[in-house]
């Protein structure tokens, strides 16, 4: 029998903006748009997945945005509640989570044999194969879930699938970061997030996993391209099929390889940013271990490369000059893997703020970039003094053969970087803040050379005072050490100081 | 502390005696050389530390068996002058030394300084300066040993104009 449709049960985590939560189903959840600040649940990876998910829907039932026009128009007044409606009227039958036929997002074909337990859908329980720190929940034994549960990580598993053997096929670039703008609530942030079209042949060819047949098992074309962002959204990189216990919750699944994507480059992903890489042209810019997202901020904010996420692309489109229509921040989240390993290594959400000046036509891309490669320049310089250090402190004077991993390693575990970083991080956010049209950008990168200097300052002298009561070598290596650092500094200085008279002078 | 080597200078005018006195003391653990009183007591009498009272005992001894009439040039820190030392005999031995100096406790400080200061007898010395730093030797921080590193590697290269420029900087 048919159970726990989609459209009416309440399984999507809402956050009211009186900060009151509640589960929705899909149609309260597009209809109340406006009246929801934003989708919240522990897992970034159910966040993004449910929003992928919801922007899904609203693609084929608004047959559209084909167009920049139409965009503003949904943005500007509302969401058509009827067709929504009509459209998840027409599909009901393919929203129930068990059904027999056509059970939501998963396919009725897979093999009895392929059972695995429901932790196997999630990043944050251990699965057979793939075992959590902190984590104690027995495979064998896993208890039972909701299916309200079970349809988010149903989801997030398609988004967020990556490769293994076995023919399991990642999801289209599951290792890429996600950006959301946030708007206002949740209809603002649909309607960024919601871009138009290329134009109305693509919209047309578009479709969704349930709005057709599920495939027969074993595929006969193992990799394929996605048609629209409808296809692309809702892409089955994993066969599915819960099992339904007579609790009504579910315990065991079946669950296999899915359909593969290809070339994922030519059809940009338009949550991605992308960057352009020597020798291997143009990619999506990934998580990395060591490196907050602020680092790579710059790959955010839309320029002539349009290698912008076209999320925000788009919302800084639909508000034009009216700075009050900009999103004030971007969600960005994601999971970072290093195929062909197939464990994660981190998921990861993090909110950042936009920048007022984004609503004028000055290319504030360049700006922000220049400051990032301000901060990196200056690490460098840490990083060559933390070398140097940690090879005269191994070495002895030379007097010890000393090998480049062992500098690295010692490198590594000093925490002159991290300090650094994380010092700037804070005065990061508070350029961006306080970047809005009318401020000068010199005035702005004077601020910010102080910032680095002040953090690069710190992070030494921390380094300084928790070696300077160590041995003579220790004294020796750090005096030999600090050379390049102090005249970083001086050059730092004399930077300022060029763009400060300047100011005085107006 | 302040004026102590002053005090030593004159009373090295008034009596030729001094330096002899002060130098033999050298061969005694600080503070043990009685002849040595006359000339120290009257300067620390209220000194009750007895770490600040062997080393003003030290480096009396040191600057006499330093003294030299016709010195000349601007008295320089121990660091500064080692590193000089080191760039006019090009010994490679001097870094080790130095080194070691560094690494001394309080047992083998006044040996290994009175080695180093053997081994400078070219170089013109702040004694003041090096008294200063041996009352302090002992400080958590090793701030004295610290100093003296900066002094003597800073001064080893041709960066002298961009370091003086930034000595604040860190520190600020």
């Amino acid at each position: 029998m048919s159970r726990f449709n989609l459209i009416d049960e309440k399984w999507i985590p809402v956050r009211f903006p009186d900060g009151a939560r509640e589960e929705l189903g899909i149609r309260d959840t597009l209809l109340r748009s406006k009246e929801i600040a934003a989708i919240e649940d522990p897992s970034p990876l159910v966040v993004a997945a449910l929003h992928r998910f919801l922007l899904a829907v609203l693609y084929r039932a608004l047959e559209g945005p084909t167009d920049i026009d139409q965009a503003k128009i949904l943005f500007l007044s509302g969401l058509p509640g009827q067709r929504i409606t009509a459209y998840l009227e027409k599909w009901r039958e393919r929203f129930w989570l068990f059904d027999e036929k056509y059970p939501f997002g998963q396919n009725p074909n897979v093999s009895r044999d392929e059972i695995e337990p429901w932790t196997k859908l999630t990043a944050e329980y251990n699965a057979t194969s793939n075992k959590v720190l902190f984590d104690h929940t027995n495979t064998k034994n896993p208890g039972a879930r909701e299916p309200k549960e079970c349809a988010r990580w149903l989801l997030s598993t398609m988004t967020f699938s990556i490769s293994g053997g076995r023919g399991y096929y990642p999801s289209p670039s599951p290792n890429a970061m996600m950006c959301i703008p946030l708007g206002r609530n949740f209809h603002e942030t649909l309607c960024y997030c919601l871009v138009p079209y290329p134009n109305r042949n693509v919209m047309s060819g578009d479709s969704t996993l349930w709005e057709r047949e599920p495939k027969a098992l074993p595929l006969n074309t193992p990799k394929q391209m996605a048609t629209g962002y409808a296809d692309l959204y809702t892409w089955q990189s994993r066969m599915i099929r819960l099992e339904e216990q007579p609790t009504g919750e579910v315990s065991m699944m079946r669950f296999v390889a899915g359909q593969g994507f290809e070339n994922p480059s030519s059809t940009p992903d338009p949550m991605h940013p992308y960057k352009l890489e020597k020798n291997k042209g143009i990619l999506p810019v990934q998580f990395r271990k060591d490196r907050g997202v602020w680092r790579d901020f710059d790959s955010l904010l839309p320029d002539s490369s349009e290698l912008a996420p076209i999320t925000i692309q788009n919302a800084v489109k639909l508000a034009g000059k009216n700075m009050n229509y900009l999103p004030e921040s971007v969600l960005i989240l994601g999971l970072k893997y290093e195929p062909p390993n197939a464990n994660l290594e981190f998921w990861r959400m993090e909110c950042l703020s936009l920048p007022k000046a984004l609503a004028g036509d000055r290319f504030i891309r360049t700006d922000i970039r220049q400051f990032l490669a301000d901060a990196e320049e200056a690490q460098k310089t840490l990083w060559t003094a933390c070398n140097s250090f940690a090879r005269d402190l191994i070495s002895r004077g030379d007097k010890r053969p000393v090998s480049k991993k062992d500098i690295s390693d010692f490198v590594e575990q000093m925490p002159v970087s991290s300090v650094y970083w994380s010092t700037l991080e804070s005065c990061f956010h508070k350029i961006l803040s306080d970047y809005n049209l009318e401020r000068d950008p010199e005035d702005i990168r004077c601020q910010w050379l102080k910032f680095v200097r002040d953090a690069m300052r710190t992070a030494w002298k921390q380094h300084t005072s928790s070696v300077s009561t160590g041995d003579a070598w220790a004294i020796r290596a750090l005096v030999k050490a600090e050379r390049p650092v102090l005249r970083k500094l001086k050059e730092l200085n004399d930077e300022i100081s060029k763009l400060e008279p300047s100011k005085e002078k107006l | 502390m302040s004026g102590f080597i002053e005090w030593l200078e004159g009373l090295n005018e008034k009596d030729t005696k001094v330096r002899a006195v002060l130098r033999r003391s050298l061969a005694f653990t600080p503070g043990f050389h009685v002849p040595a009183y006359p000339y120290i007591e009257p300067f620390i009498k209220n000194e009750s530390n007895s770490w600040r009272r062997e080393m003003f005992y030290l480096v009396a001894g040191l600057w006499a068996a330093h003294w030299r009439e016709d010195r000349k040039g601007q008295p320089e820190s121990l660091g500064k002058a080692c590193a000089r030392y080191q760039a006019a005999s090009g010994s490679t031995s001097t870094e080790n030394r130095f080194i070691s100096l560094l690494d001394a406790d309080t047992d083998q400080l006044p040996h290994r300084l009175r080695q180093m200061i053997a081994l400078l007898k070219e170089q013109s010395i702040d004694f003041e300066e090096l008294l200063t730093g041996l009352l302090y030797w002992n400080d958590e921080q090793k701030r004295t040993q610290n100093g003296w590193g900066r002094d003597y590697y800073r001064n080893l290269n041709n960066e002298t104009d961009t370091v003086h420029h930034n000595d604040k900087e860190i520190s600020e």
